[in-house]
């Protein structure tokens, strides 16, 4: 359990274990979450057959192996450019989730740095899009900006509540400040947006309309091999780095009793994703035409509410 | 290449021609549209076949057929889960064994309350592709209905290539997907009356 430290002294694993332990750390894990939501979200489509579990390694092989295919004048190097960005903002992203209490780096806004990966996600995945000169590449790109522009303020607003309790929007602080109370309790509809949001930006589950099946694929329609390996890896990872995210803000982080805070902290993540992946896999897909609506009409208002209350909680002491 | 043309809000925008098919996930293959894209709506649409598709109505009893196309709309509507389970319970109801056939039975008819009770599937596309009997959605229940055992007609929601067609046009891209595959399209050209008022 991290004390509360004071700013100065915060331990990042960068410190205490040198530079190339905590990357190769940060990495690893990163795509061990990913590999972990992949297998889970296969297991649940294919109505519980433990069996899928093996799936997503089995098409990490294939695409390896697959020779790569591509399109009438694309757009070379700016595809090229974002298919190589989305997993490595997804591991970024890992960078400011504690690994055994500790970030990769902790600065004075570890929550900010998680958004502006997800905002720098935007661009990638748009570019995605737009550079294989395909028609439904394109629109899955346009797609996802929608998308993207709709859920982007209330993922914000989620995270920012967070921060707003704790008083500090360093992670580890996060975790400190929830020592008496985990932030899920009072901060319920955040918790939820937050996981919302975060299917949105990875536009899986009921968000997956710019990757959907109704124009062939979207986004990724026209990756093939390792691009194709890229793309959806970052999304797993950031579907696992989420969960991870989710985990440390409003579940306590690696807090628990008897077992180490590391176990803890996985316990929780895995638990996580197990939600995500039953609840998002039980609806259909969202029109884009209707889930930017409702994330401007419904999201935006009970994101800033929740922060509202919040906000009155912290002046009447409770989280002091 | 793009030229640009006047679109429907009086903007000018580029118009591409697209043509989609042969093979599209949940449509039937062979079926080739044909249209010119501006933003995502799609205008001048014609529907062919590819090629002459098999001949005649298949041989396979009406609870299966209507689970085909129920399977090819869930998965166009994007529910992977519920489209598996729709072609799982097909599969079973085609086996030779009669347990196997009532287990498919079985399957079939939670399926089709699941379809039929989803609200959110309810909220994402009421009002797309309204004919004179309904949109997509009434049409898709139509399907779960026939694949639960209901007495229906062989295909409820058939239609020829020239309504097809009108119906789709000027629609956007993610509606004229959702349109084509809420119906069972007929092999053969329609006589240009077919009797199905369109708007």
């Amino acid at each position: 359990m991290p004390d509360m430290t004071t700013p100065e002294t915060v331990a990042t694993s960068v410190a205490a274990w040198g530079l190339l332990p905590a990357v190769a750390l940060v990495v690893a894990v990163a795509l061990a979450l990913g590999l972990v939501f992949a297998a889970l979200d296969r297991v649940v489509v294919a109505g519980g057959d433990a069996n899928a579990m093996a799936g997503p390694s089995r098409t990490v092989v294939r695409w390896l192996v697959k020779q790569r295919r591509t399109t009438l004048a694309p757009d070379r190097l700016l595809w090229r450019v974002a298919t190589g960005a989305v997993p490595v903002l997804a591991v970024l992203s890992m960078a400011v989730v504690p690994i055994a209490g500790r970030t990769l780096w902790s600065t004075s806004a570890d929550l900010v740095w998680f958004n502006a990966m997800e905002a720098l996600l935007w661009a990638a995945v748009w570019l995605v899009g737009w550079g294989p000169n395909a028609v439904h590449a394109l629109v899955g790109g346009y797609r996802f900006l929608a998308q993207g522009l709709a859920y982007e303020l209330p993922l914000m607003f989620a995270l920012i509540t967070a921060g707003l309790a704790a008083g500090s929007l360093r992670t580890t602080d996060v975790v400190a400040a929830q020592a008496d109370l985990w932030f899920v309790v009072t901060m319920p509809v955040a918790f939820v947006v937050f996981l919302a949001s975060a299917a949105a930006f990875a536009f899986w589950g009921p968000f997956a309309a710019p990757a959907g099946a109704d124009i062939a694929g979207g986004v990724v329609s026209e990756l093939s091999g390792v691009e194709r390996l890229l793309v959806e890896a970052g999304r797993a990872i950031f579907l696992g780095a989420s969960a991870a995210m989710g985990a440390t803000l409003f579940l306590g982080g690696g807090s628990g009793p008897w077992l180490p805070d590391a176990l803890w902290h996985l316990l929780k993540t895995v638990l996580l994703m197990g939600l995500m992946v039953v609840a998002g896999r039980r609806v259909p897909v969202l029109r884009p035409d209707r889930y930017v609506e409702a994330a401007w009409v419904v999201l935006v208002p009970v994101t800033l509410l929740q922060a509202l209350v919040v906000a009155v909680l912290v002046l009447s002491g409770m989280y002091a | 290449m793009a030229s640009t043309a006047p679109d429907r809000d009086g903007l000018e925008l580029d118009a591409l021609r697209v043509s989609l098919g042969p093979v599209l996930p949940g449509w039937p293959t062979g079926l080739v549209l044909t249209g010119s894209l501006q933003g995502d709506v799609l205008t001048g649409v014609e529907v062919s076949w590819l090629d002459q598709p098999a001949a005649g109505p298949s041989q396979v009893p009406a609870s299966v057929a209507a689970l085909d196309s129920l399977a090819r709309f869930l998965v166009v509507a994007g529910w992977p889960v519920a489209a598996r389970r729709a072609r799982a319970a097909r599969d079973a109801l085609m086996a030779a064994d009669e347990a196997t056939v009532q287990r498919g039975r079985d399957a079939a008819t939670p399926l089709a309350r699941m379809v039929r009770r989803s609200r959110t599937l309810r909220w994402s596309v009421r009002g797309i592709g309204a004919t004179g009997d309904g949109d997509v959605l009434d049409r898709a229940y139509r399907w779960c209905d026939a694949a639960a055992g209901a007495h229906t007609h062989t295909s409820p929601n058939a239609v020829g290539l020239h309504d097809l067609a009108a119906l789709v046009d000027g629609q956007e891209l993610a509606a004229v997907r959702l349109i084509v595959a809420s119906f069972d399209i007929e092999a053969a050209p329609a006589p240009a009356h077919h009797g199905m008022s369109h708007a």
